[in-house]
This record gives C-alpha cells, structure tokens and sequence, in this order.
C-alpha cells in the first residue's frame, strides 16, 4: 500500500539512504530492522513527510511524495509518526493529546469523546489531568502513542519506541503495537535494533544496513572482509577467527547473511558436499512458531532454527558443543 | 487552550494600542507651541497664567522651557509657534531677518547678583553690577553661568564685556579661568548649582525670590538701570512657515498684552513678591529699582 | 540630610495621596511607554520568530546587527529622531516634534533590537522538534508557527517585557523629542531630571519611588519568565 521507488536521501558524503523499490503492506505492521545509524530513522522520516528526498517517490494510495517539496498536509495529517524522544507539548497530557484533533479542526465535545478513548487506549487515563512534562520517559511515549492513535491515521510510524523508556511501559507498549494488527485501516511501520522484539511483533521484517534494505533474511548478518579465493568461491573472514567460504564477485569489507533455515545443526560433524562447517556450543534457546531458535557462538553468534522434534530427539540443550553446517551457497554477500 | 488565552490577549493589545494612540492623536489639533524662557516656568508664571487662556479660546498650550538662544532656534526652524524671550538685540536681529512678527513687550523684572553668605570677594553693596562683577573676577570666586545663551546669559556676557573682564571681540564672551562655570541649564537648576558650590550668579528677581527658601545664596547687588529685565512675546512668522498656529499665537500675544492678562502677571506673587511688572505699553519702564 | 528625610515623607504622602501631578506624570510614562512597546512588538515579535526560523546567507550577520543595536545610546536615538522630525528634516511637515507620537518613535527605535534580539533567541530555545511533533500530527505550516510561538510564550513575554523595562525608564529620548510639556510629554523620567534641578526632591523622590518601583518589578517579572 505504501510503494517506494527509487528512493535517495544524501546527508553530505556521510551518509546515504537508497531505497530501490519497497512496499510495505496495507494493514500489516512491518519492522524495519538495523543498527543504530543505519538509516531506518531517515526512512520513517521520509515517509512521514517529514524531510524531501533527494530523488525518488513515495506512493500511498492515491497521493504521492515526489523529490525536493514538502509534504502536503493531507499526507502528514494521515501518516504520523512517535520517535524515540518523544517532544511534549506544555500543558496537560490531555492538552496534548488534543492537538492533532484540533489541528484538523474537529469540535471540542468529539474532541473531548475522542481523547479519553485514546488515553484508555494507551492505559493512561489516569494522567488526564496532569502536566505533560512531569512524566517518566515511559509515561510520556505512552502519551505520544495516544496522542497518535487518536487522528486515526492511515500509516503509523514509530522509530525505536521502546528504545528509551523502562521495562515495564515497554512491555504496555509492546502489547498496544501486537494489539493494533488486523485493524485493516492501519498500517504499522516500526523501526527497531532489537531482532527479537521485530519478530515478536510484526508480520515482516525488513533489515536495513548502511542505507539500504538487505536483499536477505534478516539474521545472520555479519561484517567481513574476503580474505582470499579464486573466481567464485572466496573466503570470507569475521570476526572471532571465523572463516566461511561464499558464492560472491565481492571483494574487501562485506556484510554476509546466512538464511538460518539453511544451516544444519548435528551433534558430530558432518562430511559433505557443503564448504562450510563450524563448530560452536550452544547459548540458548527459545521456542518460536514450533520450531525453536538456537544461538550458537562459533565464533560470531548463529541463530539456526530447528523443528521441535529435532531439539528434542537430539537433546540439544545450551551448553552443548554442536556442529553447523551450511553450503556456500546458501550465505549471501553483500 | 493556551491557545486561546493567547489570542484573546492578543486582540486586547491591538485594543489598547489603539485607544493610546488614538487619545494622543487627539490633541494634535488645537495646540500652541510656546517656547519659554526658563524664568516664567521656574517661578510658575506660565501654569498660572496660561489655564485661564486655553479655557477662553479652548486650545492646549504646550510650553517647552527653553533658554532665549535656544527658543529662539527652535523657532528659526519652525519647531514653535511663539517665543517668549528677554533679550532685546537677539530678539530685533529675529524680527529683522523676517523669522518673527508682532514682537510685543509683556513684563518685567530686574536681574540680581547673588551669593554665598559670606561674600568673600566683597561684591556686596555695589550698586553698579560692573564693579561687583570685577570683584568678583578679581577674587577669582567661583561663579556659575547659565552658559545656555538665554537672555540672562546675553545679560551676564554684556556686563563682563562692559567690565573689561571678557576677551575681545564685537561678540560678547565670557571670562575664562577656572572659578567660571557654565552649567547650560535653566535658572532654577543653575541656582541650585550655585548654592551647591557656594558661587556667585547673576539671577532675574524672580526666578531666585521663588528658589530663595531652597538655596542659601543672597542677594548681593541689585539696582542698577543695566539690570533691567524686559521680556518680549514674538509670534513666528506664517510667511516663513506656513503651518505654524498664528492665530492662536496672536491671540496669545494679544491676551497677555490685555489689561485681563497684563492684570493676571501684576497679580502673581510669590511668597509676597511681585516677581514680574506688567509692562506692555510701557517698555523698558514700569519698575522702580530696587523694589 | 533632614531634608531628604523631609523629602521621602513628603513624597510618600504624595503617592499615598494620588496627587494629581504625579498621577498625570505616570499616566503620561505609561501610555507612551506602552504604545512604542505595543508597536515594537507587533514588529519586533514576528520578525525574530522569522529569524530564527528560516536558514539563509547572512543569518548569523543579522543576528549580531540586532544583538549590536542593543547597545544603541539612547542619546543618539533621540539626535537621529530629532533630526528627521525637526521642521528641517526630511519627515518636518509630519510636525511632530515635541508631541507624545516623537516621543514613541524615538522610544519604539529604542525598543525594537530588544524585542527582536529576545524573540530570536527565545524561538531558538524551543526544541526543534515542537515544530516537527507538530507537522507529524497533521499541523499545517502555519499551526505549526503558531505551535512554536505557543511554546516559546514565554520567553517572548519576557522580551516584550525587556524592551518596556528599557523605555519606561529612559530619559535621553523622552526629553529631546517631547520637549518636557507638562501633562502631555513630561513623564517620569524627564519630570524627575526637570523636577531636581528646581530643587523640588519631595515630587523627584514620590516619582522616583514610582520608577523604581516599576523597573524592579518588570526585572524579577523578566526573570521569572525567563525560567519557565
């Protein structure tokens, strides 16, 4: 529902943003997932309107964002977005979050209506009446949700939102984004470095490294620098000592992703046909969708999933020494 | 809703300013300016005599307390309606030169040496103002000018001139030396001056009879005819600058030179004193020295 | 020395008392002071929330222009003035010389690089993301103007504050262009010059306790604002 062509964002020779083509789904909450500098704020903030792009367009629907202009306001009044820091307004929390209400002109008793069902919404009925800016950062960002929830927007931004509040009114939180999928009118982009949190909460994880979204499966993701190799199969080197062999034209510094689904995990180690084959001992594990995610330190961190028979029947408990095995083909350079 | 506390104080302002500069807009229509001589506003004079004046021809006098060099500028240039001076050449060179009309003799008084109690360069008793000046340069006592070129100034400098005691020239100047002080204000601020320092001064009658409980200084020679102190009213002339309010200037001449206004000026006292002779028709006459 | 003890009992009866001639001095003193800071503001306000708003060349050059201006003697303002409304100068068939509407332009010259110089910076201070939170929430440009106003209130009022602080209690200006007319253009400031150099303390004290009394109370009104 939102398409992204062609999108460049240029902040002087530092740093670029290049989107080619991306569409984020219509009623989905999709999680742009990266380290910190990445470029998923500049993203979010493009999509909000917020900033013009260098090049490029941004579609939703009939209305679109071309390069250079700002956004009009019928754009920024059905796309808002929540930042990590949130900015309050002074006044009381229900003063603020009036604001995009009156902006859009609606009249005091729906008004009025409207904000106490988004302060229930967001659990913090309670705080009414008191001044804004006398909150904890996590009190304030669960105003800021409802603040946002309350125009009833088309696209929800929210940049890092749990990155800076405590733990509890980050689980609230949590727990307010997972409940707002399925609204069909509702789409959810959120920006996050914590891969767990991106599964737990979204229907499809987008990773963005140094600008650009990853063309792979999100995990996986080292930095490396090809050490060595003829045409073809090179030699990767990572950190920890770790060497694996790839399928890549690429050469100097690189990122890798190993799909975790393409690894095999044994007790012994295995001879075959495949270049790669590490051994590590197992960190934890943690049970996802009947299958069960693994960590594995070989060095450099795998997440490998295996079914939930398979942890069982091989007793794959942490602490285990384990073997990983995977083809060349199945890490991705870029 | 600070939103709107915001603009209801808003809108007040606009309110306010509105009202401030239309009330003080208001008046700009019948105003007389009237550029005075210290002398008649230290004493009261002219917040005596001027109420009953704008009462009877409904106008607002504006009085800018100026010394006569200084009033006499200001209307060079238009900046007044009319001038209320004593210094006879200045004023003839005014007229002269087409600046003024209708010059009119109004009142007067007679100037006054005055000083320190002790009198330390003798001056007293003099009844010529020249001798008491060159004591008093010869002492090398301090004394404190008005320095402002107003009509008492012109005075002062023709008596030194007199006195030999000025360096020459056919422009009246001052002596030099540092026990001579030129304060460039009015008369009421340059007696206080001269009280402060315990100087000699050349005063009008007037000015110091109503200052004389607030300074210490005395009287120390009075009487001689080169004290004499006439005053003038001159309009500013309507050919020279054509905005200028002639008419109410002239009916301001032609009331203070009225038996009414003429009897207004005989009767203002202070502490007992007749401090200004009507003199309208009788210029350079109508006081008996010493009073 | 009994004779300012005199004097300060004499100038508390006055005050106590509303005597007239102090009430039209400080009347005078209010209105005018109130009108050139009214318009300076209205001026003054805006065009620093521009300023500070906007990136062009030579932003930082402007800036220090109004900082400088500050330091503008108010003497001098009162020559310029006085040269451009005198019968000779270029603005002389306004005749406006000597009249409560000099007096307000000379002091609203005096006000002007205040306000602006305050406003510059007070919408500096507000954090730059009021006016993003604002457009993200579906404000349109000038909401989100009036957003950032809103938030910088008030270090705003403190400059407007600032700058009637500087003009009520000047003197320079007030009496070169008002000529010091009793009940029209004498205010407090000029009446207390005019007022002690006739040896009239009790009136100079009673008015002087007035101006003190205002120029304190505009301080710690100033800096009270300035810390919210």
């Amino acid at each position: 529902m939102l398409q992204i062509e062609q999108l460049v964002k240029s902040y002087g020779s530092a740093f670029t943003l290049e989107v080619e083509q991306l569409e984020i789904a219509e009623g989905a909450i999709t999680a742009l997932l990266g380290p910190n500098g990445s470029g998923k704020s500049t993203l979010l903030s493009l999509i909000a309107g917020l900033r013009p792009a260098d090049r490029g367009s941004i579609r939703m629907g009939s209305m679109a964002l071309g390069p250079g202009s700002a956004a009009p306001v019928e754009w920024r009044r059905a796309v808002t977005m929540i930042t990590h820091k949130p900015f309050l307004f002074q006044g009381t929390v229900e003063e603020n979050v009036g604001y995009g209400l009156r902006f859009r002109g609606t009249p005091r008793a729906a008004r009025l209506d409207r904000i106490n069902r988004a302060l229930k919404q967001a659990g913090i009925e309670m705080f009414g009446r008191r001044k804004a800016r006398e909150l904890s950062d996590g009190e304030a960002q669960m105003v800021a949700v409802a603040r946002a929830l309350v125009v009833e927007p088309r696209v929800l931004l929210l940049d890092e939102p749990t990155a800076n509040i405590d733990m509890d009114n980050a689980a609230s939180l949590e727990l307010l984004i997972a409940s707002l999928s399925g609204e069909k009118d509702l789409t959810v982009v959120f920006a996050t470095h914590n891969l767990e949190q991106a599964y737990r909460l979204s229907t499809r994880v987008v990773s963005i490294i140094r600008g650009r979204p990853v063309p792979a499966h999100p995990e996986n993701i080292f930095r490396g620098t090809v050490a060595g190799g003829r045409d073809g199969i090179k030699t990767i080197a990572l950190r920890g000592g770790v060497q694996i062999e790839a399928d890549t034209p690429l050469s100097g510094s690189v990122h890798v992703a190993i799909d975790p689904t393409g690894i095999v995990v044994s007790k012994m180690e295995l001879r075959s046909s495949a270049r790669n084959s590490l051994a590590g001992r197992i960190v934890s594990a943690s049970a996802h969708d009947h299958r069960v995610r693994l960590a594995v330190d070989a060095g450099v961190e795998f997440s490998v999933l295996v079914t939930e028979q398979s942890f069982r029947e091989m007793a794959l408990h942490p602490g285990e020494i384990v073997y990983l095995t995977f083809k060349s083909t199945a890490v991705k350079v870029f | 809703m600070q939103i709107m506390i915001s603009k209801g104080v808003f809108q007040l302002c606009i309110l306010l300013c509105a009202l401030i500069v239309t009330s003080i807009g208001s008046h700009a229509a019948e105003r007389l300016k009237l550029a005075a001589t210290t002398s008649t506003v230290d004493t009261g004079l002219l917040d005596s005599l001027l109420p009953p004046f704008e009462k009877k021809f409904t106008v607002k006098v504006d009085v800018i307390s100026a010394g006569t060099g200084k009033a006499i500028r200001l209307a060079e240039n238009g900046d007044v309606d009319c001038i209320l001076v004593h210094a006879r050449e200045q004023e003839e060179k005014f007229v002269n030169e087409g600046h003024g009309v209708n010059r009119r003799a109004v009142m007067c008084n007679d100037f006054v040496i005055v000083g320190p109690e002790n009198d330390p360069a003798r001056a007293a008793g003099k009844r010529d103002a020249v001798s008491a000046l060159t004591a008093i340069a010869g002492a090398q006592a301090p004394f404190v000018s008005r320095g402002d070129d107003s009509g008492t100034h012109q005075k002062e400098k023709e008596l030194w001139k007199e006195a030999g005691l000025a360096p020459g020239g056919a422009v009246p100047s001052p002596p030099r030396g540092a026990w001579y002080v030129e304060t460039g204000q009015g008369m009421g601020a340059t007696l206080t001056i001269a009280d402060e320092k315990k100087a000699y001064c050349l005063a009008d009658r007037a000015t110091y009879t109503a200052f004389s409980d607030k300074v210490g200084l005395r009287i120390l020679c009075e009487g001689d005819r080169r004290l004499l102190n006439q005053y003038a009213i001159i309009a500013v002339s309507p050919a020279r600058h054509p905005h200028v309010n002639y008419i109410h200037a002239m009916r301001l001449i032609g009331w203070l030179t009225s038996p009414e206004g003429q009897k207004m000026i005989g009767d203002f006292k202070k502490k007992g004193f007749v401090l200004f002779r009507p003199n309208a028709y009788q210029e350079g006459r109508g006081i008996e020295l010493p009073h | 020395m009994s004779y300012l003890i005199d004097g300060f009992r004499e100038a508390l009866r006055l005050i106590l008392h509303l005597n007239p001639e102090v009430l039209g001095i400080s009347l005078v003193s209010i209105k005018i002071a109130a009108a050139s800071t009214l318009i300076a503001s209205a001026l003054g306000v805006p065009l620093g929330f521009s300023i500070a708003s906007r990136e062009f060349h030579g932003k930082g050059l402007v800036i220090t222009v109004f900082n400088t201006l500050l330091a503008l003697p108010t003497v001098v303002v009162g020559l310029m003035v006085y040269s451009l409304l005198s019968r000779q100068g270029p603005l002389g068939s306004l005749n406006l010389l000597f009249t409560p509407l000099a007096m307000i332009i000379g002091q609203f010259v005096l006000a002007m690089p205040i306000i602006t110089a305050l406003s510059i910076s007070a919408i500096q201070h507000v954090d730059r993301r009021a006016r993003d939170t604002a457009l993200t929430l579906g404000a349109s440009e000038r909401q989100a103007a009036r957003v950032v106003l809103s938030e910088g209130r008030f270090a705003l009022l403190a400059a407007i504050i600032a700058g009637f602080g500087r003009v009520f209690a000047e003197v320079g200006v007030s009496m070169m262009l008002g000529g010091n007319i009793r009940f029209y253009t004498r205010n407090i400031p000029t009446a207390i010059a005019l007022e002690t150099g006739r040896g009239e303390f009790a009136l100079a004290i009673a008015l002087g306790l007035i101006l003190l009394t205002v120029a304190f109370g505009i301080n710690i009104l100033f800096q009270c604002l300035q810390r919210r």
